[in-house]
């Protein structure tokens, strides 16, 4: 279970780390992101994941701590904004009367945002059996074919694939799905 | 946030990882169904570990095959992203560049089609034709200059035929397991059965020819009309029913169906496991139900017929008994 303090004393201790620290980290994040805007709502993003956290009050670092979240929070952004590129443009192709509605996409594009994070730093071929079989839809005796590997690799491969997934799911993943 | 941060142990994890690797490969055996249902209630952990799986399930049919794929193979595969966009691309303009372009005549080339589960969408062809796709549904389509070709791999479709100069586009076959068939100027649905593939004829008139037809028959289709057809044979064919075409309206339309037939038209739009106890199988089904939610039909099936319905693994697994 998260920890959770006293919610005073924890809005007190946010309050303090927000003022002591948000101006440097606005600095390195502006460093890092080509524009001034994305620099400051990630800033912001960063003291609402760690507020959301409600762990102000175990920070015995809070300059490594918040570099630590601040890192997540730009490969997240960086990882969204690839996949929301790469979707736009899928879509640009798609017949007029194939695009799913605006609501639909929103979640499509959510959920290729989940689904994606939950595959990263998975071994190219693990991921790429996994794909075949996900999105493509096929046997594990097809996708070995298609790999030219064995039948018994493919399992392995989509076992380790459920395995990651399951493990880096958030109680939120997919609900109300 | 329910049970947040509720640390489920890795092996309940693994074994529920093995589950989803047996679950996907083929359908399980009903002692392996009952396996997976004790292992699911043994303990809160490995509850706990189904449900995760089942979202992960859920979330992954979810994803439209044709977005899906480019997306999340961006980064290593940047050359396969680029081809799919190019043969899109070609979908996507139409008949102008079509009819005009030597290139694209001078080669053939393919699409996939596809819906899942529960699915419904409408898609325009090269040449101005519009295909409606019912739930998990998957078909190729092949244009060269000789003929416009639909292979249809699974499923069920509606199509309507562009009124299109034939001389320009090549006639137009739709290849199903058991045989082809030829529209002449028309609207129709063509459902894949196993083994048996089923035409119903809305307008115009379509030519069916089973692939290893053993007699002469008159295989013209008319308007109004609906026929059912093997790799050898057409069988008799009927008058057309409203319930043949309800689909297009999102609709399970039955009169007097036997409900374990019922069970199975709606395990065509619905994840997961339904089962019907033999006691009920011949209960005549009638009316009309929707498909966009699988769990309405459920809902009013226990509302008007003598029987209960029972859902297991949150919903995966649903069993409809005596009440």
């Amino acid at each position: 279970m998260p920890h959770r303090a006293d919610p005073r004393v924890q809005q007190e201790l946010m309050h303090s780390l927000y003022s002591d620290h948000h101006s440097w980290l606005f600095t390195w994040m502006r460093k890092r992101l080509e524009n001034q805007c994305d620099a400051a709502d990630l800033t912001q993003d960063t003291f609402v994941r760690i507020h959301t956290r409600q762990e102000s009050d175990k920070i015995d670092s809070p300059r490594a701590y918040l570099l630590t979240v601040a890192k997540g929070i730009i490969s997240h952004f960086y990882r969204r904004r690839s996949i929301e590129q790469a979707y736009l443009e899928q879509l640009a192709l798609l017949p007029e009367q194939a695009m799913p509605s605006q609501e639909h996409q929103l979640i499509i594009l959510q959920t290729l945002e989940q689904i994606d994070a939950l595959l990263d730093n998975l071994p190219k071929k693990v991921k790429t059996a996994f794909l075949l079989s996900q999105i493509e839809g096929k046997k594990y005796q097809e996708i070995a074919d298609e790999m030219g590997i064995s039948l018994i690799s493919v399992k392995r491969y989509m076992k380790q694939a459920y395995l990651q997934c399951l493990m880096l799911m958030e109680e939120d993943f997919f609900a109300g799905i | 946030m329910p049970e947040s941060n509720q640390k489920i142990p890795l092996r309940a994890l693994e074994e529920a990882a093995e589950w989803l690797l047996k679950l996907q490969d083929a359908p399980l055996s009903n002692l392996e169904q009952q396996t997976l249902l004790d292992w699911q209630q043994a303990n809160t952990d490995n509850q706990a570990a189904w449900e995760k799986a089942q979202r992960l399930m859920h979330g992954m049919a979810q994803m439209p095959k044709d977005i899906a794929g480019p997306v999340l193979n961006r980064a290593d595969d940047e050359g396969r992203r680029l081809a799919i966009g190019k043969l899109a691309l070609l979908l996507a303009a139409g008949p102008t560049i079509w009819g005009g372009s030597k290139l694209v005549e001078s080669q053939q080339w393919s699409a996939d089609y596809r819906t899942t589960k529960g699915g419904f969408s409408s898609v325009t062809l090269p040449d101005g034709s519009t295909v409606k796709l019912n739930t998990a549904t998957a078909f190729d389509i092949q244009f060269n200059p000789t003929h416009r070709l639909l292979t249809l791999r699974e499923g069920e479709i509606e199509i309507v035929t562009a009124p299109v100069n034939s001389k320009q586009f090549g006639p137009f076959l739709v290849s199903t397991q058991e045989g082809e068939l030829m529209p002449l100027g028309t609207r129709f649905t063509v459902r894949q059965h196993q083994e048996m593939t089923h035409l119903v004829v809305i307008e115009g008139r379509v030519k069916a020819t089973p692939k290893q037809a053993t007699q002469r028959q008159n295989n013209i289709i008319e308007a109004g009309q609906e026929v059912s057809f093997s790799r050898y044979q057409l069988h008799t064919r009927k008058a057309l029913r409203p319930e043949s075409t309800a689909w297009l309206q999102r609709m399970l339309a039955v009169h007097n169906m036997p409900l374990s037939t019922f069970i199975n038209e709606v395990s065509r739009y619905r994840h997961g496991l339904l089962r019907v106890s033999p006691k009920l199988a011949e209960l005549p089904i009638s009316g009309s139900f929707p498909t966009t939610n699988t769990d309405t039909i459920l809902t009013m099936l226990s509302h008007t017929y003598p029987l209960t319905v029972s859902r297991h693994l949150g919903g995966y697994w649903v069993t409809l008994e005596a009440s």
